[in-house]
């Protein structure tokens, strides 16, 4: 580990930096603030979604990002954001930090462990932001550090469990992981003893665990009914992995090279020639199968190779063998030896977050925020569609605007889904679908292709329009109101 | 242990010397038989495509793409010759012949290394990967140049490992895949010299590489071929903005489950086993399915024989020898059955993939002048060419189209800023717009534009004053 802190105390001022000072870069945020402020208001989780969208009122809703939403209601702003984001920073830290413990518990090298956790810290930059996913990728990386403890420590991992269906919805993956262990240690073992008794309890147990949330079963059913959903089509980081990630051609692929050519190495303890871990072997595979599934789990696919490739390192070249230099006595001269290192860490993470943040490569706010404000100068209360659903997550909760389709994104129907999908594409009954909803309101990117047929209907007016984003009212309302009336509700 | 040592364990004559049961010879020698049917069944499943389109494409005169060589004319030959004589039925066999000797020779590699049923399984396994790529004018018969070329070099350093450079003319002529031939050679003897930790174990190779480089020049394209077949290759991830080829996309019902196997096998296998002649070929295999689905079949050509060989090497320090053949038995069974339940489901109907796009382009006449047709999907525009007085603007030879037509391309596409602009410039005059794309709704609204013809999917634009 004595290398990897100097790699992992990089990546903290990295995420540190880009959590508290940059601003933010999605809409999601916003309405988790809102969820959070209503949760402390009402002293209740939402179980529906309310009159803040007029496309799916009432559609049942598994708020699962509750707990991270109550934190960013009172990390709204001030020192309390720089406590909240500085939290999301360092839960990524941790994540990263715990893998490369793993690998350290692994036998891997202090080289191999450094190598591998700096490729796995690259593969977090696309996945970091203050998001509540981050939150629980240090609860992932316990889950699975417990599960490979011996004796009746393993059993916290229910524990682990418990929160992490608090925190996200991929708590869900606890039974599936604690089972694929459990396949693996039997056929490691062949036989069904004590160890692989105990992975199959938890595995049966963590059902439960994962149910111990204000959703009960219907977390981990959520969860299940997301993994098939076509809108998981409609949403960026839903996408199949590919060489345009760069938190995957940088990150994590280099890991997976090194995972093909030299293996994930022998776990200590088994003989010489003996086979790897079944159990290591199949929970690997089974992050890799979720990473080409989907750009979010690049990430966590990296923290998982981590350990096994930096022991697959050690174990195949001698470069990466670990040469201890002989113990020597403690003394003064040890001791200041010993705390130079994380003194010299933390110096280095000071020193990368004033570089960061005094570089020019800020990102620039992409949340179409002026043409929202020139919204509220708009009277009464609108319908508002976003070209990204994203930026109407900034609306959720105004009382001037009602939205079509957020940043919630699950929740809505697949119907509305598809709806806005034809409205946003420009596909060919886009004019009716907006008709049938009484949209009133629309935000795009200037020039995009719903940018361009509106420009051409007449039935709109632009009211408002920088470089980047156009805001287009109805001109006249009131009609669309008539024809509405006559078409079947929506 | 070294690579003449793995070498000497696994030829066939250790594992004939053993006892080997009647039931075990009966299968060494239906092996190569079942592997037809399953080639077969493969092709036959694949979406077909007109091999007469496939044809126009590598053998058509023109485009306003741009002019280049047609690349592949070897293959294109082959394929215009079952055509012109058997008609589709002789397509499709020919597609089913080249996969059958695929599988084969991949059976072949692993039987040196391995038992007669996990090469099997190697076999079947290849044949899976080529399950997306496998359609009438598609990529997967050309893969079987690599099939060869792995198989002559398994003969190194013996001579009959200077077929490579023959192997290398033919495929080269046959497909711009064979540009990948002197990297193969590379890849093999750089995996030799890992596996034998010396350096000097890649020597016999190096020659061979070389004829190799020297064969990729033999192609009427001349010293064109490399540019150019690399540019057709896709690897560069600018053509994933114009084309399908992502490979979630690609090879939408086997990339996913093919890599996952292929990162099973070599954590399982390699991991302390301090040998792995082959991860370099895996590894680049692997990492060229990322740029584009149609490397897919290569993924299994490369990974099977290597994997039924280290699976041989962990059955033998491990199982008895019944029961590591089972275990095998059980493994082809369970490929058989996947194989089917992933293929039979996506069995595509019996008609042209973009029959919409061809009957539209049909019914528009030419007149004294040439149409540039832009198509927003571009495959459609591949039976384009095959239409007199008809001009694609860019078809699916996009590695010969100079840079600007791409941009041209994908602005028109996306609906980009601009983009009437950039339809006058390039001169286009009618335009194949599937109706769901928002270019189908903004085309109405250019001046001097109207709808000619459509259908339930797709509609055509015409430039009025154009040529009609």
């Amino acid at each position: 580990m004595r290398l990897a802190w100097l790699i992992v105390a990089v990546f903290a001022a990295r995420f540190l930096v880009t959590a508290i000072a940059y601003p933010q870069t999605d809409g999601d945020i916003a309405w988790q603030r809102w969820l959070g402020a209503e949760i402390l208001r009402t002293g209740a989780i939402p179980n529906s979604l309310g009159l803040e969208t007029f496309s799916a009122p009432g559609a049942p809703w598994i708020a699962q990002e509750w707990l991270f939403s109550i934190g960013a209601a009172l990390g709204r702003s001030g020192f309390g954001w720089d406590l909240f984001a500085g939290f999301s920073a360092l839960c990524a830290v941790a994540a990263l930090a715990l893998a490369a413990y793993r690998a350290e518990r692994f036998g891997a090298s202090p080289l191999a462990i450094a190598l591998c956790t700096a490729a796995a810290g690259v593969a977090l930059f696309d996945s970091f932001g203050v998001r509540v996913q981050v939150v629980a990728w240090p609860l992932a990386m316990l889950f699975l550090l417990l599960l490979e403890s011996k004796g009746r420590v393993a059993w916290l991992a229910l524990a682990v469990a418990a929160v992490w269906s608090n925190v996200h919805a991929s708590a869900a993956l606890a039974p599936v992981l604690a089972s694929l262990a459990t396949v693996g240690a039997l056929l490691d073992e062949g036989a069904l003893t004590p160890r692989v008794l105990k992975l199959a309890g938890i595995a049966v147990c963590s059902l439960g665990a994962i149910c111990l949330n204000p959703f009960g079963w219907h977390l981990p059913a959520y969860a299940l009914m997301l993994v098939g959903s076509p809108i998981t089509h409609f949403i960026v980081e839903w996408r199949p992995t590919g060489l345009d990630d760069p938190g995957f051609t940088f990150g994590a692929l280099p890991l997976l090279a090194l995972a093909i050519v030299v293996g994930i190495g022998i776990a200590s303890g088994r003989r010489a020639g003996a086979r790897p871990s079944w159990e290591e072997i199949l929970v690997v595979a089974a992050f890799f199968w979720l990473m080409l599934g989907a750009a979010r789990n690049i990430a966590i696919f990296a923290l998982v190779a981590l350990p096994l490739v930096a022991r697959g390192l050690t174990q195949t070249f001698e470069f990466f063998a670990d040469v201890r230099p002989p113990e020597v006595p403690a003394g003064a001269r040890s001791r200041l030896a010993d705390a130079g290192l994380p003194v010299f860490a933390l110096a280095l993470s000071v020193a990368v977050a004033i570089v960061l943040l005094r570089s020019n490569e800020r990102t620039q706010a992409n949340l179409a925020g002026p043409a929202l404000a020139a919204l509220e100068k708009v009277p009464g209360t609108q319908r508002v569609l976003c070209a990204d659903f994203a930026w109407c997550g900034l609306l959720v909760g105004n009382p001037h605007a009602r939205v079509f389709l957020d940043g919630r994104a699950d929740p809505y129907p697949v119907k509305v889904w598809n709806d806005f999908i034809e409205i946003a594409k420009v596909g060919p009954a886009w004019r009716e679908r907006l008709d049938a909803y009484r949209v009133d309101a629309i935000v795009v990117g200037r020039d995009g292709p719903l940018d361009q047929a509106l420009v051409n209907d007449r039935g709109w007016r632009s009211a408002f329009a920088d470089k980047r984003y156009r805001l287009w009212l109805r001109a006249h309302p009131a009609r669309v109101a008539h024809a509405t009336r006559l078409a079947p509700a929506s | 242990m070294t690579h003449a040592d793995i070498a000497a364990r696994s030829i066939p004559a250790s594992i004939a010397g053993r006892q080997a049961s009647l039931a075990r010879r009966l299968a060494t020698a239906a092996a190569p038989a079942l592997l037809a049917p399953a080639a077969l069944v493969v092709f036959a499943l694949a979406a077909p495509q007109a091999p007469r389109v496939a044809l126009a494409l590598h053998l058509g005169a023109s485009s306003a793409a741009g002019h280049g060589f047609a690349l592949g004319w070897l293959g294109a030959l082959a394929l215009y010759a079952a055509d012109a004589a058997a008609g589709y039925a002789g397509a499709v066999a020919l597609g089913a012949l080249a996969l059958y000797a695929l599988a084969y020779l991949v059976y072949l590699r692993a039987r040196e290394r391995s038992g007669v049923v996990l090469s099997l399984c190697a076999a079947l396994f290849a044949l899976v990967t080529c399950f997306d790529a496998a359609r009438v004018g598609g990529v997967a018969p050309a893969w079987l140049g690599a099939a060869v070329l792995l198989y002559v070099l398994d003969r190194a350093p013996r001579r009959g490992m200077w077929f490579a450079p023959l192997v290398a003319i033919v495929w080269c002529n046959a497909s711009p895949t064979g540009l990948l031939a002197p990297v193969l050679t590379v890849l093999v003897a750089l995996g030799r010299a890992a596996d034998a930790r010396d350096v000097t174990a890649a020597r016999p190779y190096w020659p061979v590489a070389f004829a190799s480089l020297a064969a990729t020049l033999l192609t009427p394209a001349g010293l064109g071929f490399p540019a150019q077949a690399l540019a057709a290759l896709h690897l560069d991830l600018q053509f994933a903005r114009l084309l399908p080829i992502a490979p979630a996309t690609a090879a939408p019902h086997v990339f996913r489950i093919a890599a996952t196997l292929v990162v099973i096998g070599a954590t399982w296998l390699w991991s302390g086993r301090r040998r792995a002649a082959d991860a370099p070929l895996v590894l680049a295999a692997l990492f060229l399915c990322f740029y584009d689905g149609a490397f897919v079949p290569l993924l299994g050509i490369v990974a099977a024989p290597a994997f039924a060989a280290a699976a041989r090497n962990r059955y033998e320090a491990t199982l008895a020898p019944g029961r590591a053949d089972a275990l095998a038995a059980c493994l082809a069974g369970a490929c058989v059955v996947a194989g089917a339940l992933i293929a039979v489901p996506h069995a595509p109907t019996r008609s042209f993939g973009d029959a919409s796009a061809r009957a539209l382009l049909e019914s528009l006449p030419a007149g004294g002048t040439a149409h540039v047709v832009f198509c927003a999907t571009i495959a459609s525009c591949d039976y384009a060419e095959t239409l007199p007085g008809m001009r694609p603007l860019l078809d699916e030879r996009v590695e010969i189209a100079p840079a600007g037509t791409l941009d041209a391309q994908e602005k028109i596409a996306r609906a980009r800023a601009g983009w009437p602009a950039t339809v006058r410039e390039q001169h286009v005059d009618a335009m194949l717009v599937p109706r769901s794309i928002a270019l189908a709704q903004l085309v109405p609204s250019l001046t001097g534009w109207k709808l000619a013809a459509s259908d339930a999917d797709t509609r055509l634009f015409v430039r009025e004053g154009a040529a009609r």
